[in-house]
């Protein structure tokens, strides 16, 4: 899984329509130090995350599994609001 | 396999259920010829009590984790399948990750 952080939110009425209901959120992917990684994704969200939430994502065809009705064409997906976090420096 | 450091834990109250009572690791990609970082960022379930600062194996594929915690139906793609004791690499990689 990876980390990222919330900065956005995209409404997408004509979408496919196993996607009907998904709520689709804009995330800058980081990693553990802040420091971005790629340009912003879009993903669907499974955990009702808020702007500017870090949360953890995962990508590829386990991230269309929390999502029903099943086999929906999702390649990442929001699974977690980061609580905490202790690192190493 | 990618092989990394485990550099801390995270812990999240709001996930989804597959989540639940799993331990999180952060691990940080280590090059194996060179030793060095690679800079990617992995969060990954813990299969085997890594700690921190373990050097640890991390599948990080999706159909090889799904099995490694024996659910077909879980949605995670990383999973620490093992922490390494050493590395042996042949000569001349060996003298080349030593000078670093």
């Amino acid at each position: 899984m990876i980390l990222g952080k919330v900065i956005g939110k995209i409404t997408a009425t004509q979408k496919d329509e196993k996607l009907k209901g998904a709520s689709l959120r804009i995330v800058q992917l980081i990693n553990h130090q802040g420091k971005k990684e790629g340009s912003p994704a879009a993903a669907v969200d499974f955990v009702q995350c808020a702007d500017q939430d870090l949360v953890y994502l995962v990508k590829g065809r386990e991230a269309s599994l929390p999502w029903r009705p099943e086999d929906a064409p999702i390649d990442l997906g929001i699974v977690g609001i980061v609580k905490e976090m202790n690192k190493i420096e | 396999m990618t092989y990394g450091e485990v550099v801390g834990s995270l812990w999240a109250t709001i996930q989804e259920k597959d989540y639940q009572g799993k331990k999180l690791l952060i691990v940080e990609g280590i090059d194996l010829a060179e030793g060095t970082k690679t800079g990617e960022t992995i969060i990954a379930i813990d299969l085997v009590d890594a700690g921190i600062g373990d050097k640890v194996l991390v599948i990080y594929e999706g159909g090889s984790a799904r099995l490694a915690l024996k659910d077909e139906k879980t949605c995670a793609e990383a999973v620490v399948a093992g922490v390494v004791d050493q590395i042996k690499l042949i000569p001349s990689y060996e003298t080349r990750r030593n000078l670093r």
